[in-house]
């Protein structure tokens, strides 16, 4: 969802300027719709997260410190609101990650790209059932094309703990197509 | 056992969903941020039934009355407030902003109302000592990070606790709650833990120590004996905290059950849901006896009656010794724990953006 940053507008933003906000988020909005599509699965879930977290900015934008960091602080306030949405729905159980699944060096498992997937609906079954942190890693690194660094920057971790995520969340839906019987 | 997904098709199954997203979504969505934002009160808001300090007296149906009009008071200014954009916070997102000179909350915010802190004014509180004791909310997910298991392993000690959004602070887990996780599942990672919800957490020794989540409605505390015949025969989640109302009756003696006993016993703490005397009898209606965690965030262990709202746990707690009887060693038992006493202007919240 990366837009050209102007920083003047996001000065006027900060400033309480709607109509800079507005100039701000304009190219961003469709982008995050997509994203929000993607990890939440329904469109007015995804609607309400995206309109609640460019609300959210719009109140908080004062407390951003650095404005060169807008989009990943924006795409965070996203999957916050996107968690939100899941809680609604209904109270998730922990996902839990198994100790043995995490190698010493946190490398991502190379995916064998020519691994035929018998069952795209079983894939997209097996996504749902993810927590909203996982599929939030999966569709910011797939889908969105964010490299480690700038996944680590939304997420507000070490580049090494984003990575961890990733792989564990690319474990977590290796286990759950298992389960659907996909794999 | 389960093979790799390629990245293809993951790609193409993630670019299927959002394709689902019709292309006009984001115009609508923006018309209705804007629509928002103009408005002058959001339909977005916090407010917290405050109520009166925990105090040898009570609060009597007109202080509800009194407090639920400066909640409805609280609801509207922060409505405001929140309308108004970001110049207007004063570049903080916390509460009150302005006599706050160091980054260190206050003592209390408003008369009543819950302080809003952000990460970093919570971090600092923390770090300096300044929050400890106090209740935190903190409307966030849990992360639990495994880590090796000791030998023998317990329930907790395989993972980490780590609250999103507040990842340089030191989370550790309630010790009453390690116990009774540890009693109800034995070893292995923590089972049954739940990450949806407010999290609870109360400052400690430069970190927080973690609580658990809210499962109820704290404006809206229920009657402690619907919460003890709802959970009857349910499965306890240590991690849950139930808001209620009713009095702690705590520290007195009696010998209803040993009429003969020289001194009289102390008796068990109990939750009354009709206000006792000031010495802690029951006037009438039903107590139901409790735990009290020690120490229990905002409860004066001096005070024989105090008022609620209280923050309730199902799980193994102490046996039902007496308090004041060192020497008996009864076993573990499931019950009610008193955990926090929730004090809306003694309570921050943390919202995680």
């Amino acid at each position: 969802m990366t837009a050209q940053l102007d920083p003047e507008r996001i000065a006027r933003a900060r400033a309480g300027d709607a109509d800079a906000f507005e100039a701000l988020v304009e190219a961003r909005v469709g982008p995050m719709t997509r994203t929000a599509m993607a990890i939440l699965g329904r469109e007015a879930d995804a609607r309400d997260a995206v309109q609640d977290a460019l609300v959210t900015a719009w109140r908080e934008l004062a407390s951003l410190r650095d404005p060169g960091a807008f989009d990943a602080w924006l795409t965070r306030i996203l999957v916050n609101r996107c968690r939100r949405g899941l809680r609604r729905i209904g109270v998730r159980r922990v996902h839990e990650i198994p100790v043995e699944a995490m190698t010493p060096d946190d490398e991502p498992r190379v995916a064998d790209p020519t691994a035929a997937v018998g069952d795209r609906q079983a894939l997209e079954r097996a996504f749902d059932r993810l927590a909203v942190d996982e599929r939030a890693v999966l569709v910011l690194h797939h889908l969105d094309g964010l490299p480690v660094a700038d996944l680590a920057a939304v997420l507000g971790v070490p580049p090494g703990t984003a990575k961890s995520r990733l792989f564990a969340a690319r474990r977590a839906l290796e286990r759950a197509l298992a389960r659907e019987g996909g794999r | 056992m389960s093979e790799p997904v390629g990245d293809t098709h993951l790609r193409d199954m993630l670019a299927r969903r959002a394709g689902r997203m019709p292309p006009e979504a984001g115009r609508e969505v923006l018309a209705a941020v804007r629509e928002a934002m103009r408005a002058p009160k959001g339909g977005i808001g916090f407010a917290l039934l405050p109520v009166a300090r925990a105090g040898r007296g009570s609060v009597a149906p007109a202080g509800w009355a009194v407090a639920a009009l400066v909640a409805v008071i609280a609801f509207t200014v922060l409505g405001g407030r929140l309308g108004r954009g970001p110049a207007a916070t004063g570049g903080t997102t916390d509460t009150p902003a302005t006599d706050v000179p160091s980054g260190v909350p206050t003592a209390s915010g408003p008369a009543g109302a819950v302080q809003r802190l952000s990460a970093a004014r919570l971090a600092l509180g923390i770090a300096d000592g300044t929050l400890d004791g106090r209740l935190v909310l903190i409307d966030s997910d849990l992360d639990l990070v495994p880590q090796p298991c000791p030998s023998p392993s317990t329930a907790m000690s395989c993972a980490q606790p780590v609250i999103v959004g507040l990842e340089d602070v030191r989370v550790t887990w309630d010790r009453e709650l390690v116990v009774s996780v540890d009693a109800t599942s034995g070893a292995g990672t923590p089972p049954g833990l739940v990450r949806a919800g407010t999290l609870v957490a109360t400052p400690h020794d430069g970190g927080l120590v973690l609580l658990g989540y809210l499962a109820g409605d704290v404006e809206r505390p229920l009657p402690f004996a619907d919460i003890v015949s709802q959970f009857l025969y349910s499965r306890a989640d240590p991690l849950a905290l139930h808001p209620v109302s009713g009095w702690l009756i705590d520290g007195v003696r009696g010998c209803l059950r040993t009429p003969d006993a020289s001194p009289c016993p102390v008796l068990p703490p109990r939750i009354t849901d009709l206000e006792p005397t000031d010495e802690g009898f029951l006037r009438s209606g039903t107590a139901v006896e409790v735990a009290v965690s020690n120490p229990a965030s905002g409860l004066d262990p001096q005070q024989v009656v105090t008022p609620g709202p209280f923050l309730v746990r199902l799980g193994i707690g102490r046996s039902s010794c007496p308090p004041d009887d060192t020497t008996c060693g009864g076993a573990p038992t499931l019950g009610w724990t008193v955990v926090a006493r929730y004090d809306a202007g003694a309570t921050v919240l943390v919202e995680v953006p």
